[in-house]
């Protein structure tokens, strides 16, 4: 019941966020400097500006009052208009929503990679403390999440180029771009689709990408998991079971474990946000299509629909994340509701 | 004023100076991290080639010579001196992280810690929008900062602190509300003094010793942060002939399997900038860390 109501608590909370997310960009559109209709409009320039900035007046409702374009703000995001893109000529939602996923299908697959063999490395360095496994991994872990993510990217970049694998860049190779599904992940819908070449093509490419952008929360959770996992190790059930004379890996799975999961659900949940910023940059890199690219190409247009689309897109991804992360938190550890 | 500080800061270094007695790779970080703030400060007056290092001197014909005597690190594509570059970069880098998770610190222990002191509804208005501004990415934020006011670099600087604050704002309230039940904080409370010199005379300086040292650790993300941003969309420089790490790196990319010397020098240093803070912090929360701190042998 306890759970039921905490989760049922963070729920309301996190909706209150994303209607807060969603304010908060709207005051962002309205009360910039100036005209809000220009900056809508991409600062426009030449014979069609005065057309297209009646038209972001029209879209933006600026001869309202504040809180009819509230309203208006509100009922157009909840129906998916978020307006056209001024670079692209395209609807933000869809653009947003596409680019996001193909961002969303790296950061998928680095944790795939990063939590096991974190959780792996971690056990070795917490049950080896203070030795010379521990120190290795230690250090190897805080070089690992301390390096720029485009030196880790350019240095498997350059090694696959050296081998003759330069051509594994973008995201699927030329002659598969017709190629689009339902999710915008292309790994996923290529399965559902049952194009196994496809797939295949795209995984291969993916594969680089997403160790690169591994490195980062390998480093961060290996070291939270030695931490919690030495922490866990005092515990009196544990030193319980060790009296008991268990052996020693089901001690650490079936007694230490468990403690951590919690910890580690909570810390994916934090990283996701700092991930996102390293996708983008890995998918500079190898010149992948993402949300890096499509962020750099706004900003260089002043598209500011896009941009805005964005961030309340991202924002709400990560307030759900971290929110599935507090109740996967809730329920293997009922003392954080307390 | 400064008599305050210095007694604010006395036990950040008391547990600095410990550490160092003990560990030998806190010494190695505080070593580098101080050669690279002398480099920082110094860099500009150092700099083999101060005219190519601010860019304002290129000369095509010296384009992607490999490092050597002349060249330290080798020149980029436009004939530059990669470590006079690197030297005028450094001193920017590092003074914008600074700033940033200086102002970042302060804001947030005075607003986390008013939290915890304040009513209710007070409490649950600050702690609603500190959850509202860390679910806003810093890259997005600044890409609309950098169209909304152009793409300088306080339009980066200002995004950082927004998305940066929240954090130490948080810390600082769960901390804060530890304290809020005991007696020095209670009794000024009855005693009717004010919020504000409750917050600065007992529970800020209580809390402040750890969020130092966290802050520093941080700084080395911040320096990441500023420079993957200003290498994805190249805002916040005024123009490409300026020094900055981010976007030497970015300009850099081209050239990297022809001359990865212009590349590796300026990543290299940067790395070297985030593993020293994060070590530096990371070593002390193990020194202070109950049951790390502990000797430990395997015996089951």
């Amino acid at each position: 019941m306890l759970t039921l109501n905490y989760i049922a608590k963070r729920i309301v909370i996190s909706t209150l966020l994303i209607f807060g997310i969603v304010i908060l960009t709207f005051l962002m559109i309205q009360l910039t400097p100036g005209d809000p209709a220009i900056i809508w409009a991409g600062k426009p320039r030449g014979p069609g500006a005065t057309a297209a900035i009646a038209r972001a007046r029209e879209y933006l409702g600026l001869n309202l009052p504040l809180y009819q374009r509230l309203a208006l703000y509100m009922y157009k995001f909840l129906m998916g208009d978020w307006g056209l893109s001024v670079e692209f000529k395209q609807p933000v939602f869809h653009l947003v929503v596409r680019n996001f996923m193909a961002s969303l299908e790296i950061v998928v697959y680095a944790f795939a990679v990063a939590v096991p063999l974190s959780l792996w490395l971690g056990t070795r360095a917490a049950l080896s403390r203070g030795g010379l496994g521990d120190k290795t991994i230690y250090f190897l872990s805080v070089v690992l999440a301390g390096m720029p993510r485009f030196l880790v990217a350019v240095l498997i970049f350059l090694m696959l180029y050296l081998f003759g694998y330069g051509y594994l860049g973008l995201r699927v190779s030329p002659k598969y771009t017709t190629f689009s599904g339902l999710t915008g992940m292309i790994t996923v819908d290529s399965l559902i689709a049952g194009r196994l070449d496809i797939f295949l093509d795209a995984f291969l490419r993916l594969i680089p990408a997403s160790i690169a952008l591994a490195t980062y929360p390998m480093g961060v959770i290996t070291r939270v998991v030695r931490v919690s996992l030495s922490e866990t190790f005092e515990e009196e059930y544990v030193r319980q079971a060790i009296s008991i004379g268990l052996p020693r890996k089901v001690i650490v799975r079936r007694y230490a474990y468990p403690n951590i999961v919690s910890v580690v659900a909570q810390l994916t949940g934090l990283l996701f946000s700092y991930m996102l910023l390293e996708t983008m940059v890995v998918e500079n890199v190898f010149s992948r299509e993402g949300l890096g690219t499509l962020t750099s190409r706004a900003i260089v247009a002043s598209d500011y629909p896009v941009v805005i689309g964005a961030t309340v897109f991202t924002s709400i991804v990560l307030i759900v994340a971290n929110t599935i992360a507090d109740i996967v938190q809730a329920v293997t550890n009922p003392r954080v509701q307390l | 004023m400064i008599s305050y500080v210095s007694s604010v800061l006395q036990e950040a270094f008391s547990m600095a100076r410990k550490t160092w007695r003990r560990r030998y790779l806190f010494r190695v970080a505080t070593l580098l991290i101080f050669a690279l703030a002398f480099l920082a400060i110094l860099g500009p007056y150092i700099a083999p080639y101060p005219r190519q290092g601010m860019g304002i001197e290129i000369d095509r014909a010296r384009a992607f010579k490999p490092p050597s005597l002349e060249h330290f690190l080798g020149t980029d594509s436009l004939g530059r001196d990669v470590l006079s570059r690197i030297l005028f970069a450094l001193n920017r880098a590092l003074a914008s992280c600074v700033f940033v998770v200086v102002l970042s610190l302060v804001i947030g222990l005075f607003l986390g810690s008013f939290a915890a002191i304040s009513s209710k509804p007070v409490e649950a208005i600050v702690s609603y929008l500190t959850e509202l501004l860390l679910a806003l990415p810093s890259v997005l934020l600044s890409a609309l900062l950098a169209i909304l006011f152009g793409g300088t670099y306080e339009a980066v600087l200002i995004a950082l602190i927004v998305t940066w604050f929240p954090w130490y704002a948080r810390i600082a309230y769960v901390q804060a509300r530890g304290l809020r039940e005991l007696d020095f904080v209670k009794i000024p409370m009855y005693y009717g003094l004010s919020k504000w010199y409750i917050v600065t005379k007992h529970i800020a300086p209580n809390i402040v010793a750890p969020m130092i040292i966290e802050a520093l650790s941080d700084i080395g993300s911040v320096a990441l942060e500023i420079s993957a941003i200003t290498f994805l969309f190249g805002i916040g420089i005024k123009s490409i002939e300026e020094p900055d790490l981010g976007v030497m790196i970015a300009y850099s990319l081209r050239d990297v399997t022809t001359a990865p010397w212009t590349f590796l020098a300026p990543a290299s240093i940067l790395a070297l900038i985030a593993i020293s803070f994060t070590l530096f912090g990371e070593v002390i929360y193990e020194e202070y860390h109950p049951v790390l701190r502990k000797r430990w042998w395997l015996w089951f």
